[in-house]
Formats: structure tokens, C-alpha cells, sequence
């Protein structure tokens, strides 16, 4: 049975007065301390603070691909899309998706309904509701508390939401620190690196690379195996557990029929972040509203399994409402923040079923695209087939109307996916909506085209031409051709371009015989 | 996506007469697919026909984001095909645009009319796993193969290319591993993303090279030219072939009086 | 099923997940079992909760969880098909007992083992009135962010031990 507390690692701690209680006690974070040790070695389209400008898709893409550890990545991931998708769905759980799909559908036909419940249960609970259109919005609100309360430390379980809104940035610029509790989103926050999966923000970082990056943070060499390195990352998040002030979690489903916030973790982070702290800020984007407390029998399992192969992750964690009187500890505050960033404009359009998604990341574990670039690639916060749907929907993005593009269309996203969303149609039909806002001559380019080939005439033309021009124009030539040439030509050999016509002359002359 | 349940007939008797649907690719870049398909057909006893006024089915509009140009090309699909009783394709994507993507793109009684074609429409292999019980074929050779996207996911199609391979006496199928993860060709993907699509290639030709096969067999010609043209330019020494190229190959001729 | 079967096949779902189930033949038994596991350590326990009744005076008790080895705790009721323990908050079953001490040790009576996670969601969704939390615990703390690699302990329990013990008067649900 060993000690609970772990040694305070850094000799730099301070000792601010708490307003509470008027004492002097430790207030920085000890899983933090000595980061200011950490070079950043990423690339910076993979940094946390995502940059202003990110470069085209296609160089971006091949600068991932060229990035040591990309191959890898690749390799670790075949192998976990291999044992948790090879086999498709079990038939248990295909009945649970099949109902999952249905109960997520139902609480889009009513969303507004649905909030306005859960925000009247969750108040009558003691939880303080904050509606937020935007992410500047939500961050102010969460700002705000942080202030009130005195903040100057917050533990955070992962939260996609809070990603949406560059909080941890946000409260930094005010002075507090944050720290990121979920292992792998601690590791990535150390490498100041944005997550690169919805699950596993970890899961493109090599063992070798996260004992690195711990030896950095403690200034010495620390044993390297898996149990080691966690348990380094324990001690020091151990005690930011007890130090903090503030806990900010995500939240897996919030239940209207009674206000209850379900957290869906395998370490117990979040039991943590929402247990030791005295304020709990819990952010939802506003879909994750599910109708009914019973609806957790069939989407708790169904998410465990697309997430993780696992029947239930370790620790369920609901909460109805702050520490009670007679209760010996829990927050005194509980808050929650429901952020719109432009769903609601999404609601009862063509792309609504996007709104059914749980969260479970599956779709990026099934993508190859997702598999040979990673995650940062995308140069989004949601990255993989939910991203190339969803970023170009959300209001605050800047670039990512073209990720739709960024997909070979293979349809793996469809079948991987626990709620069925039509990812793969929904990415031709935002290709359509993209391309609709193209320069003209494109456009009219494209129905040129399709005129010539809407003829027979048209169309024996473009064989002729081909048949006749193909093994005139020099090789060299095609590839530099821009478009179609040249990108065909990168690294590929070029086809023999002769035998336009070739099977339809054979079959005239067979017929003939 | 496995929105379509697995196409079989109702009267397990080949139609007498079916069309082939050449494809663009077919017409101006690989004639040997199509050609080998007329043949094998012919040797079920099929007549053939090649509709002159065909062009192309519209996925290249459609994945690229012009759905009104690939609704002009649909209509021609349809008004071209709608004569016939069967429709073969040897390219599992081709198939399933007309069955996937052609009631999203139309309406009415012209969506009414895509499916009613589509049911008649058939990719190669499933056409010939599902009437060509009769046909002898042998080829000694080792094999891998290759599911095509569209073809497994949208035909949710995976058994009759292995039905038809399995009929093939002394043929050696050898399975890869991810053999139903994608080539990385996605039509105007190849072009728009070259880097991320010929790393893809690279992965499906490693695992094709580690079961020491023959060749790389596939039932879109679409894939196959991709990967050759990788294979070639890496000189990964992997040699694909098109599954109805394949079976040609292992047509046994009786002779007359043997 | 029988509260016997129900508890083996509990026993076979926690060992799965590298959780200890400790079948006892009676509460003193049970009792004793508890004692044995928690040997000299220091102990916080939810004397709010029924079922840890008479033990805490056997125990090294300390007030802070912070300070101490072992968490021993009751449940609402217990999941045979997965293995998982469900809790929830009021006057003496505290948050941290069962999550801040590296090693948690649960109480679960037969009666209390249901067959399912949906009939646990049923219980909870019956509780009237509801508490201010639950959690539903299934083994040790477990994560797989460093390389895919599994390791426990991280930031929950490391170890979780479960004594399930009949009740003679209380018939099985």
C-alpha cells in the first residue's frame, strides 16, 4: 500500500494567500512545473494554438507524411482500426447502434425542447446553466466564474468542446494556470501540441517520445517503461488534483428528463476533477442532450464499444448537482455551459445527422487518410471524417471548407460509425457546396465538360483526340501539365495513353466477323 | 456504405442478352477489362451488346462537386441503358454510382426509373458468380486480392470476386492483410492529394508483396491502373491484373472431338 | 439466475479486468475478509452506507482520503455481467473514498447483484429522490495514451477489491 501524496518535483513553488480561507498554501501546479524546460519539437501546424494560416491541403499533407513518426502512427493505428473494426459489429451491439441511431435522431427533432429541459432540471439541481452562441461567449462565461471564484488553478478532464474554444489559452492570458489531467492530453499539452484524435490526443506520440518529453520536464532521466512514465504523470497530477481550484470536464450526455451529466473515462480524471476542486465548470456543446436518464442503458455501451472495444469504460461518473449540505465533499459551485458555435444553423438543414455524433472517434480510427497523415494534418480542431464534415459547418473556423476534399471517398467513416451518419454523402454533397463558391472558369469548365460528354459525338471526340495526341506529347510534358498531369505524375508512371478507342474498334471488328 | 443489400436474381437464369457498360476508364485508358469481360460473357452463352451512345456515368462530376453536370451524364446513363434487361460493368465503383448515387442525384419518376435500372445492373463478378456456375476455369497461378471501396462497401459485395476466384481450379488465393482498405485512388483524390494518395498505394503494394502472389487482382480498373502505375515507378515488382482479365485467362476451351 | 451465480459470474467479469472478487460464506466472514486487506494501513470509510456497518471500528481510520491506503466502501448495487460496482453520494459515502486511496475496497451483499448495466441504469433511474451523484466503477483505473499500452492506477485505485457475502434474511433481487 503505498503513500498517496507525491514529493512537490520543483524547488519553485508559491505560496499565494487563498481569499477563503485566508491561508497560505501552494497554489501553482506540480504536474506543470518545469515546462518552461520543454523545446517544442512539432511542427507548427500541429501546435496547440492552431495557426493563423495554414497551408494548403496538399503540401500540408505531404509535410505530415514526411514527418519522423508519421509511419508509425500509421502502423499503430492499422493495427487498433484492425482489432476494433475487422470484425464489424457484434449483434449486440448492432441492435444497440440501431437504437442509438434512433434515439439521437429523436432528440434532433426536438433540440430546443430537449435544452430547455435539461437547463430546468439541471437549475433545479443547483447547477448553474450558461447558454453560449460563441466560443469567445463561452470561454467569457468560464473566465468570469474563474475570476468570482478566485481561481488560480484548474485540473481539466479532455474536452472537445473547450478545444472548439482555445480555453485553456484564454484563462492562461488571465493568469491561471491549467492543466490537463486525461494522460494523453497531458502529454500533448507538455508538448504543446493540439490533440490529434477525439479519444487518444495521444496516439500519434511514441513511448520513447513521452519519456523524452518527461525527462525534459524534470530536468533528469526518469525510468523509462509505460508503468513508470505513468506513474511520473500520476504523482504530479495527484497533487494538482488537491491543489486546484477549479475542475473543467466535458460532458458525454446530459440527460433532460433529470439534469444528469454523464462522464465517460478510464482513469477517473474526471471522478477527480469534478469531486476535489471547490467549482466545477462542465462545457457541452449543445447537442450532446440526450432525452432521457435510461437513454445511458443503450449509448453509454454503444459509445464504450466504438471508442475503445470495451463494454464500459472504467468509470461512469453522473452528477445531478453540487456537494449538499450534508455531504463531506464535492464542489460548492456546479456550472454548466452549453456551446452553440453555429450547431443550432445546422439543425434542420441537409447536414443535421452530423449532430447525432457521439464523440467516439471511431471514424478516425477507420479513415486510411486518417491513418497515413494523422490528425494534425487536417489543421483543425476535429480532424479524420468528423472533421471534414463538421469544420466546415462550424462558425468559427477559419480555414476548412476544402478538408472535404481531403478523402478518397472509401466509405469505411459509414460503417465505423456507432449512430450511422452518412459521412461519406455528406462529404460529396459539401464538395458541391464548396465548389458552387468556385472561381467561373472552373465552373464552367466542369459543364463544358460534361456537355462534350453528354454527346456521343463529344465523346468519340475526346477519344480521337487522346488516341491521336496521347503518344505524340511527350511524357515530360504531361506531368508538367497542371491539374490532373502533374499531380497524377507525382511519383506515379503515367499510363500508356494509346489505347483510347481500342476496346470498342475491337469490338466493332469482332461483331463484324 | 452497405446501403444496398447484396444483388442477386430472382431467377437464377442469365438474361440472353445483356449490355456492357464500358466506362470512361474502360474507353480511354484500359481496354483489356472490358474486352476480357465481353469474352468470358460470350462463354456463358450471353449475348453482348455495346450500346453506342454510352459516356460515363458522372462520378468524376459528382465527387468533385459539379452534382448538376453528373445529373446530365445520369440521364444519358439511363436513357441508354434503360432498353435492356441487364447491365454489366466491370467496375465495381461505376455499379454502384448507379445504384448509390443515382436516386440521391434524381427525383421523381427519374429517381423511380434509377432504381428500377439499377436493380437490373450488375458488376462483373457478381454477374458471372451469380450464372456463370457452368463455366470451366483453370489457371495455375497464386493470387491476393484487392476489395475495392465502392464495390465493398456501397454493393456491400465481398463474397462473389472469392466465389469466382474459388471456381477457378489450381488458382491460390492468398489473402493480405487490410485487403479491404482503400488504394488510396478515390478518382479526383489521386490528383488533388498526390502525396497522400500514392502513400496509400505504397501501403496496399507492401502488403501485396508480402504474400508473395502472382499478381495483385481487383474488380475496378480504376485501383489497378493506380496501383500498377506506383507499382512501376517504385518498381515495387507487383503485377495487378483486373479480375475479369483473370478468368479469361482461365477459360478452358473444350476441343472439338478431345 | 441465483445470487451464487450471479456472484460468479461477477467474480469472472472483475478478475477479467485484474479486479479482485473475494466470495465469502457470511458477513463476518466478509467482515474479517475486509480486515485482512486493509492489514496496518491507514483507512477511510463510508460510514454513511449500511453495509460497512461494525467495521470501522477494527479499522486504522484516518478523516483525509489523501492520507489513506485503502477506501472501503458499500454500493447500491453491483453488476454481474460486467463486473461493476455502482455508488452514489450522501452523508457519510463521500466522493473521494472511493477514488483518492490507491487501493478501493467495496462491501456487496448478494441481494444487492443485478444481472445487467441496464437493470443498474433502472436502479439509478428509480432513486427517488435522486442523490447529487453516482459513479459506476468497473476494476481498476486503467489507461492507454502512453503507445497503446495498457497500465492501471491512473488517477484512480490501482487495485480494487470486492468481498461479496450472503445475506440471510435479504432474498435476492
Amino acid at each position: 500500500m503505498t503513500s498517496t501524496d507525491g514529493p512537490v518535483p520543483d524547488a519553485a513553488t508559491t505560496t499565494v494567500p487563498d481569499s477563503a480561507s485566508g491561508e497560505s498554501r501552494n497554489r501553482r501546479s506540480a504536474a506543470l512545473s518545469g515546462r518552461e524546460r520543454i523545446v517544442p519539437t512539432r511542427p507548427d501546424w500541429a501546435a496547440a494554438a492552431i495557426p493563423a494560416h495554414r497551408k494548403p491541403l496538399p503540401i500540408l499533407t505531404r509535410d505530415a507524411i514526411g514527418q519522423a513518426g508519421t509511419t508509425a502512427t500509421h502502423t499503430r493505428l492499422s493495427g487498433k482500426n484492425r482489432a476494433q473494426n475487422d470484425s464489424g459489429w457484434p449483434p449486440e451491439i448492432a441492435a444497440l447502434r440501431e437504437r442509438g441511431s434512433q434515439i439521437r435522431r429523436e432528440t434532433l427533432e426536438d433540440l430546443e425542447g430537449y435544452l430547455h429541459s435539461l437547463t430546468e432540471k439541471a437549475e433545479a439541481n443547483g447547477v448553474v446553466v450558461h447558454r453560449a452562441a460563441t466560443p469567445e461567449d463561452a470561454a467569457r462565461v468560464v473566465s468570469r466564474i474563474a475570476a468570482e471564484g478566485d481561481v488560480k488553478l484548474v485540473v481539466k478532464a479532455k474536452s472537445m468542446a473547450t478545444e472548439e474554444m482555445h480555453l485553456n489559452a484564454h484563462l492562461e492570458g488571465q493568469g491561471i494556470e491549467v492543466v490537463e489531467t486525461d494522460l494523453g492530453e497531458y502529454i500533448v499539452q507538455l508538448a504543446d501540441e493540439r490533440p490529434s484524435h477525439i479519444v487518444g490526443p495521444a496516439l500519434h506520440k511514441s513511448q520513447v517520445e513521452v519519456g523524452a518529453l518527461f525527462n525534459e520536464l524534470a530536468g533528469q532521466q526518469i525510468p523509462q517503461e509505460a508503468e513508470d512514465l505513468a506513474a511520473f504523470a500520476r504523482e504530479r497530477l495527484r497533487t494538482d488534483f488537491r491543489r486546484a481550484d477549479m475542475g473543467i470536464t466535458g460532458v458525454n450526455f446530459a440527460a433532460a428528463d433529470t439534469g444528469t451529466l454523464t462522464l465517460v473515462t478510464n482513469e477517473g480524471n474526471a471522478d477527480m476533477v469534478t469531486s476535489q476542486p471547490r467549482i466545477h465548470v462542465a462545457v457541452m456543446t449543445l447537442e450532446k442532450v440526450i432525452p432521457r436518464f435510461r437513454d445511458l442503458a443503450v449509448l453509454v455501451p454503444l459509445l464504450c464499444h466504438a471508442a475503445t472495444a470495451q463494454k464500459l469504460t472504467v468509470y461512469l461518473t453522473m452528477l445531478n448537482g453540487p456537494r449538499r449540505k450534508d455531504e463531506a465533499d464535492g464542489p460548492e459551485q456546479l456550472h454548466l455551459v452549453i456551446l452553440d458555435n453555429g450547431r443550432s444553423s445546422i439543425v434542420g438543414g441537409p447536414y443535421e445527422e452530423v449532430l447525432a455524433c457521439i464523440r467516439c472517434g471511431n471514424c478516425q480510427i477507420a479513415c486510411p487518410v486518417y491513418r497515413t497523415v494523422g490528425g494534425h494534418a487536417y489543421g483543425s480542431v476535429y480532424g479524420g471524417p468528423i472533421g471534414a464534415v463538421l469544420t466546415p459547418l462550424l462558425e468559427n473556423t477559419r480555414d476548412g471548407a476544402d478538408l472535404p476534399f481531403l478523402s478518397s471517398l472509401c466509405g469505411a467513416c459509414y460503417d465505423a460509425c456507432p449512430v450511422k451518419i452518412p459521412l461519406p454523402d455528406m462529404l460529396v454533397d459539401l464538395r458541391a457546396d464548396y465548389e458552387s463558391r468556385a472561381a467561373r472558369p472552373r465552373r464552367l469548365l466542369w459543364r463544358l465538360w460534361a456537355r462534350l460528354w453528354d454527346s456521343p459525338v463529344g465523346f468519340r471526340l475526346t477519344v480521337i483526340a487522346l488516341r491521336v495526341l496521347g503518344p505524340l506529347l511527350p511524357r515530360a510534358l504531361v506531368r508538367l501539365l497542371p491539374g490532373p498531369g502533374k499531380g497524377w505524375a507525382t511519383g506515379r508512371a503515367l499510363p500508356a495513353m494509346g489505347n483510347a478507342g481500342r476496346f470498342r474498334s475491337w469490338f466493332a471488328g469482332r461483331r463484324a466477323l | 456504405m452497405a446501403m444496398i443489400d447484396k444483388h442477386t436474381s430472382r431467377t437464377r437464369v442469365a438474361p440472353a442478352t445483356v449490355a456492357l457498360f464500358v466506362t470512361c476508364v474502360g474507353d480511354l485508358v484500359s481496354p483489356g477489362p472490358p474486352r476480357a469481360a465481353v469474352e468470358v460473357l460470350e462463354a456463358m452463352g450471353v449475348r453482348v451488346e455495346v450500346p453506342r451512345a454510352q459516356t460515363c456515368c458522372g462520378q468524376p462530376a459528382l465527387n468533385s462537386g459539379y452534382p448538376q453536370e453528373a445529373r446530365i451524364l445520369a440521364r444519358r446513363w439511363l436513357r441508354t441503358f434503360a432498353p435492356y434487361d441487364a447491365v454489366v460493368s466491370v467496375s465495381g465503383s461505376c455499379t454502384a454510382t448507379v445504384h448509390h448515387a443515382y436516386p440521391r442525384l434524381l427525383e421523381g419518376t427519374e429517381r423511380q426509373q434509377a432504381q428500377d435500372l439499377a436493380a437490373k445492373s450488375w458488376e462483373f463478378t457478381q454477374f458471372v458468380a451469380e450464372f456463370g456456375h457452368d463455366l470451366l476455369l483453370r489457371l495455375d497461378a497464386t493470387v491476393t486480392y484487392h476489395d475495392s471501396c465502392h464495390m465493398l462497401r456501397t454493393l456491400n459485395e465481398r463474397e462473389s470476386p472469392r466465389t469466382l476466384l474459388g471456381r477457378i481450379e489450381g488458382l491460390r488465393l492468398v489473402e493480405m492483410s487490410d485487403s479491404e482498405v482503400c488504394c488510396g485512388f478515390g478518382g479526383t483524390f489521386a490528383t488533388k492529394m498526390p502525396d497522400v494518395s500514392v502513400t496509400m498505394a505504397d501501403h496496399k503494394l507492401v502488403n501485396a508483396q508480402e504474400t508473395a502472389s502472382h499478381y495483385l487482382v481487383s474488380a475496378d480498373p480504376a485501383c489497378l491502373m493506380h496501383l500498377q502505375a506506383r507499382a512501376d515507378a517504385t518498381r515495387a515488382g507487383v503485377q495487378t491484373r483486373h479480375i475479369a482479365e483473370l478468368v479469361r485467362e482461365a477459360l478452358v476451351v473444350e476441343e472439338v472431338g478431345a | 439466475m441465483s445470487g451464487i451465480d450471479l456472484a460468479e459470474q461477477f467474480r469472472a467479469a472483475l478478475t477479467a479486468l485484474d479486479g479482485v472478487a473475494h466470495l465469502c460464506t457470511s458477513a463476518a466472514e466478509a467482515h474479517d475478509r475486509v480486515v485482512d486487506l486493509c492489514a496496518a494501513a491507514s483507512v477511510v470509510i463510508d460510514e454513511g452506507h449500511p453495509d460497512t456497518a461494525g467495521l470501522a471500528e477494527r479499522l486504522r481510520l484516518v478523516d483525509d482520503p489523501w492520507e489513506a491506503a485503502v477506501g472501503v466502501t458499500g454500493v447500491d448495487v453491483a453488476v454481474a455481467e460486467t463486473g461493476t460496482l455502482v455508488l452514489s453520494w450522501g452523508p457519510g459515502r463521500r466522493r473521494s473514498t472511493p477514488l483518492v486511496p490507491p487501493v478501493h475496497v467495496a462491501l456487496v451483499p448478494l441481494h444487492r447483484l443485478v444481472a445487467t448495466y441496464a437493470d443498474a441504469i433502472d436502479v439509478l433511474a428509480a432513486m427517488n429522490p435522486a442523490p447529487s451523484g453516482m459513479q459506476l466503477v468497473t476494476g481498476p483505473s486503467q489507461s492507454a495514451d502512453i503507445e497503446m499500452k495498457l497500465v492501471k492506477g491512473v488517477h484512480g485505485p490501482g487495485q480494487v477489491h470486492v468481498v461479496l457475502y450472503p445475506q440471510p434474511d435479504r432474498a435476492c433481487t
